[in-house]
């Protein structure tokens, strides 16, 4: 027993000389998890950089020319149209889909603490200037000017340096108004709809019910997007080091809203047409008469997302001396890394307004660049995909003006765009 | 109380008795949480861990001596992880009362073992350990007791930089305890 006391009086001992000649670690280990090196900006808007202010009216989707009277002609102003927004969080993965047999938290990465609302605080009961208080309160107002202009920075937490396919974007609500219910085609009897928003009565429907929640493709109404709003052919590569980036995430929905009709007779309770504000049917043509269709838009919400070091990008001024008059809504220009291809079913890397003289892409890492025009000069009509100017606020037809190197911390400057190559045609 | 206990006559006889503190080996296991308000304790949830420990005698009838280590990896409901390993040298005091329940005070420090998610680094932080048991006997060898303890790691000593907040960690942890007697 004696020596077994001895034996224990130099365990402590042993410790000690181990413990000091251990090297205290050269990096901060528990500041990390304090401070963050990702800003998520959340920007609502096709372009990434100077976004035209809200048309004046929304669009009127071709189904409407059946209708008379109200239905047919009273468009909502920009203005006039109310638009909750709430999203409960952001999220990665770096595979390509989540199979059945995983378990959400092993698929997906979690970065996003906290839901965010957007509202546009317009309107019920006919007052423009309706205010949902616990919206306001959670900085909801802001946060819908900040999400159409110059972007929301979503709160976010890092996330493991690797590369993310997956981002899946997972609205709550989409809350568009107004939306008038007819009780026939000639426009009688409108009765406004109404649903919830945090619980308070508001003008409008919740396009996430239905309406964005089924692939328009999904006849049978089978399969609900788990979100509206997921892309899985993402490459978001996470840069290694310490240095703070910016992942910037562009849903596309300022200047893209139609008015459409469902035509539900007999459907519902409310025997007749319903008008509402959702996505335009860019993609495929809305349904209005099917009655399964009409209620599937779903896909017409585009998004995109990037990376970049602010530490380490350069700007690309684009100069165009056509005359801005000469575009239709709708235009815009964008740039594509060089190599990659467009595809006009999403979004570009990045775009910018066309303005007087042109505007300026900031944020763009070092490299070569595609820049293209981007016009809406098609609709989707019963008819089919017909050529018709600025009718649906999506830009379907592309064409590539020029390639410029961009350098980092300094703006290159593109030609007059309007004297070059195909661009020096109006849009296509 | 202290006081009036350390200078109490009652307890003159104690120096006269040789080492009777036990040297003892100890398990425990716990909750660790961030110390609420600190600003680790906004990133990571408690979590559960545990522990095991050595005290031995020095020639005193009032002090030992403690080494220790425990293993917690604190979570978070998104991407945070920290593994914590701290492994201390304390000074042990038992309160010198004549109760079925002994009282302990630790104070000591040593070195913490950290690894952190999603950053992915791990190393050494200095920790500076404090701790309060308290423990009954349940037979000749088998003591069962309470343990509070508070570790500090030092990270601000490193050089912060531009747009960066350097924090420190305080981390409390609460465990059921089991020692054993090495000298019954």
């Amino acid at each position: 027993m004696r020596n077994m006391k001895k034996t224990f009086l130099y365990l402590p001992l042993a410790g000690a000389v181990f413990a000091v000649t251990l090297t205290c670690s050269q990096v901060p280990l528990l500041s990390d998890l304090y401070n963050n090196r990702i800003t998520l900006v959340l920007k609502g808007t096709y372009e990434s950089n100077t976004p035209y202010g809200w048309n004046t009216s929304v669009y009127t989707d071709d189904s409407l020319a059946s209708y008379t009277g109200a239905i047919a002609t009273s468009t909502p102003l920009q203005s006039n149209v109310s638009l909750y927004l709430d999203i409960a969080d952001i999220r990665l993965s770096t595979g390509t889909g989540k199979p059945a047999n995983v378990a959400p938290q092993d698929y997906w990465t979690y970065f996003t603490p906290k839901r965010e609302v957007f509202c546009s605080n317009n309107y019920a009961n006919g007052n423009l200037s309706y205010k949902i208080l616990s919206c306001y309160n959670d900085n909801g107002d802001q946060n819908y000017l900040d999400l159409f202009s110059s972007g929301f920075t979503f709160p976010a937490v890092d996330v493991p340096q690797t590369t993310y396919k997956h981002m899946a974007i997972f609205f709550r609500k989409v809350i568009a108004g107004p939306a008038i219910a007819y009780s026939d085609a000639a426009s009688n009897g409108p009765t406004t709809q109404t649903t919830t928003f945090d619980n308070r009565f508001l003008d409008g429907i919740n396009l996430m019910d239905s309406i964005v929640q089924y692939d328009l493709s999904d006849t049978t109404k089978a399969t609900p997007l788990l979100f509206p709003l997921q892309r899985t052919d993402l490459l978001l590569e996470i840069p290694p080091g310490r240095d703070p980036y910016v992942m910037e995430v562009r849903i596309f929905l300022k200047n893209l809203l139609m008015k459409h009709v469902i035509q539900h007779n007999g459907g519902v309770s409310t025997a007749g047409p319903l008008t509402f504000v959702g996505p335009s049917d860019w993609k495929l043509n809305h349904a209005s008469t099917d009655l399964t269709g009409a209620y599937q838009m779903g896909g017409n919400i585009a998004f995109t997302a990037r990376i970049y070091d602010p530490a380490n990008v350069g700007n690309l001024k684009i100069v165009d001396n056509w005359n801005t008059a000469a575009y239709s809504s709708g235009a815009y220009y964008a740039v594509l890394p060089t190599g990659t291809i467009y595809n006009t079913n999403t979004l570009p890397y990045a775009a910018t307004s066309v303005g007087a003289g042109g505007g300026t892409i900031t944020n763009l890492p070092p490299g070569s660049y595609d820049i293209y025009r981007t016009c809406d000069k098609k609709q989707w009509q019963s008819g089919g995909f017909v050529a018709v100017d600025g009718k649906d606020g999506y830009p379907e037809t592309v064409v590539k003006c020029d390639t410029k190197v961009v350098t980092a911390g300094s703006t290159t400057n593109s030609a007059d765009l309007s004297l070059v190559g195909a661009c020096t045609a109006a849009c296509p | 109380m202290l006081v009036v206990s350390l200078t109490s006559p009652l307890l003159a006889q104690y120096e006269e008795e040789d080492f009777h503190l036990q040297p003892v080996m100890g398990v425990w296991f716990g909750p660790m949480t961030p110390f609420p308000g600190t600003e680790l304790s906004k990133v990571l949830n408690a979590a559960l861990g545990g522990g095991g420990f050595f005290r031995i005698n020095i020639p005193s009838n009032t002090f030992q001596l403690e080494t220790g280590v425990s293993f917690f990896t604190l979570t978070s409901l998104l991407t945070e992880r920290l593994t914590v390993i701290p492994i201390y040298l304390a000074g042990v005091y038992k309160l010198p009362v004549d109760f079925a329940l002994s009282f302990y005070f630790k104070a000591g420090g040593g070195m913490g073992y950290f690894a952190n998610k999603p950053e992915g680094n791990n190393g050494y932080l200095p920790v500076f350990y404090g701790g309060f048991e308290t423990s009954f006997p349940a037979g000749k060898v088998v003591n069962i007791g309470v343990r509070f303890d508070y570790y500090f790691a030092y990270e601000t000593w490193m050089k912060p930089q531009a747009n960066y907040k350097m924090i420190d960690g305080h981390f409390i942890s609460i465990g059921i305890m089991a020692n054993f007697n090495m000298n019954p």
